[in-house]
């Protein structure tokens, strides 16, 4: 495994929790596990900083709870909602797991 | 008239303060906010945290400890951080008092009260813009960014409110846009159709409105918008969550059986609505290919007045939310527990 690849929580813990927002090498990033599905993307939401980790995942978007500002779950570009004024994305990062070890490429 | 000093939330726990638009910690001693389960004193209610704040101020409280003298609040909005600076200019700010009223509403409410308050919010919302993009990469959490968008943005505040035109350029076109609306809504071209027993308002436009036009078009709680006979969403205003005194909005519902039901009947796409506990919950449907398949307002007004009626037999307690909803709230409120 390279080295950007981070150990951040057991798939067993996201599973219990469902969403989970860790520190990884000073970068917040935020875990969401959705219909057997792992997606992890910023920590927090670049309009006004809302948890990220608390944000829905709705075909092919992850729309932020507070404002709905909307990011494409592959590239993490804005499509909408207050932060498409700015242009303003979100990083998406790759997942992995490994006996019951969840890893985020950073 | 005696200055409050603005402590930012993380050092509230150590100092005696007044909280401002949000909830109290143990070492809160007043709390002057409208947010729904509030504790702010029955003669200083209104409808937004601003307006209370300028009512404590006008009640001139008698002289406190010394040690009392701070202002705090836990998440950033207009609302919150106008409540902040008042305490902390109390005088400058009671006698531009209408003006700072009319930004409240505006800015908390997306609703249109005068053109003076309509620029000065779009004016913020560009700084806030730029000091956002100052603090993004150093905040490494909800409550670090909040902090440092409060601290950012307290320095614009007098030149936001008194001089708006100096950032015009970056606000006249959603400015001119909501001018537009504005005329829009008032003309034939639009139809606003009020339910007052179930606290429906649906409109029908056109062409796009600006929200603060749409919200200004009714009283009702419940804004269903179609554009071209298209559905575009199904929204809850916000005044609809926060404890308001001006008018009492028909209590809010779950949609959740609602969205489950035409989820099982439509395809290509995802029906979706927050839970009513949340700020300004909207119902939409998402489509799997992008913005193509929309849904026709014909086909879904007559099946949501027929689920709101039914609903709001066992409308929802919004003020129970802090209990319900804790997980859209700043981790810090979580932790308090909300009392």
């Amino acid at each position: 495994m390279a080295d950007n690849w981070v150990l951040a929580c057991t798939y067993d813990e996201l599973k219990q929790k469902k969403k989970l927002a860790v520190e990884l090498h000073g970068e917040l990033v935020a875990i969401i596990l959705k219909d057997e599905k792992i997606f992890a993307c910023s920590g927090l939401c670049p309009h006004r900083g809302a948890p990220m980790s608390d944000a829905h995942i709705i075909e092919g978007d992850i729309v932020c709870s507070w404002h709905r500002s909307a990011f494409c779950l592959s590239s993490g570009e804005c499509k909408g909602g207050p932060i498409k004024k700015t242009g303003r994305g979100i990083k998406i990062y790759e997942v992995t797991v490994k006996d019951n070890d969840l890893y985020v490429a950073l | 008239m005696k200055k409050y000093d603005y402590v930012p939330f993380s050092k509230a726990r150590h100092v005696l303060h007044v909280m401002v638009d949000s909830g109290c910690l143990a070492t809160t001693y007043l709390e002057l906010s409208h947010w729904p389960g509030n504790r702010t004193p029955d003669r200083l209610k209104a409808d937004t945290s601003v307006e209370i704040v300028f009512k404590y101020l006008e009640a001139t409280p008698e002289e406190l400890p010394a040690d009392h003298y701070h202002v705090c609040n836990d998440h950033y909005d207009l609302d919150g951080l106008l409540s902040i600076w008042i305490m902390t200019e109390p005088e400058k700010a009671l006698a531009h008092r209408a003006l700072i009223e009319a930004v409240a509403i505006t800015d908390d409410f997306e609703r249109f009260t005068t053109e003076d308050a309509a620029k000065v919010s779009l004016s913020f919302k560009e700084i806030e813009n730029l000091v956002v993009q100052d603090i993004y990469d150093r905040a490494k959490s909800t409550d670090e960014f909040t902090e440092l968008l409060i601290a950012g943005l307290l320095p614009h505040i007098e030149r936001c409110l008194f001089e708006p035109e100096h950032n015009r350029d970056e606000w006249d076109a959603e400015y001119q846009f909501l001018m537009e609306s504005n005329k829009t809504i008032a003309s034939s071209e639009v139809s606003v159709t009020d339910y007052d027993d179930i606290g429906l308002c649906v409109i029908e436009t056109g062409k796009p409105l600006h929200r603060f036009s749409v919200n200004a078009a009714t009283r009702q709680s419940l804004i269903l918008l179609s554009q071209n006979s298209k559905f575009i969403e199904a929204f809850y205003k916000y005044e609809s969550f926060v404890e308001t005194v001006s008018y009492q909005p028909v209590k809010r519902i779950s949609w959740k059986d609602f969205v489950t039901d035409m989820n099982s009947k439509t395809e290509g796409g995802t029906w979706f609505m927050e839970s009513p506990y949340t700020a300004h919950p909207s119902l939409r449907f998402y489509p799997a290919q992008g913005d193509g398949a929309r849904i026709e307002t014909g086909d879904i007004v007559p099946a949501i007045m027929t689920y709101l009626k039914d609903g709001l037999a066992t409308p929802v307690d919004v003020a129970q939310w802090y209990e319900t909803q804790s997980d859209v709230l700043p981790p810090s409120y979580k932790e308090e527990g909300g009392a």
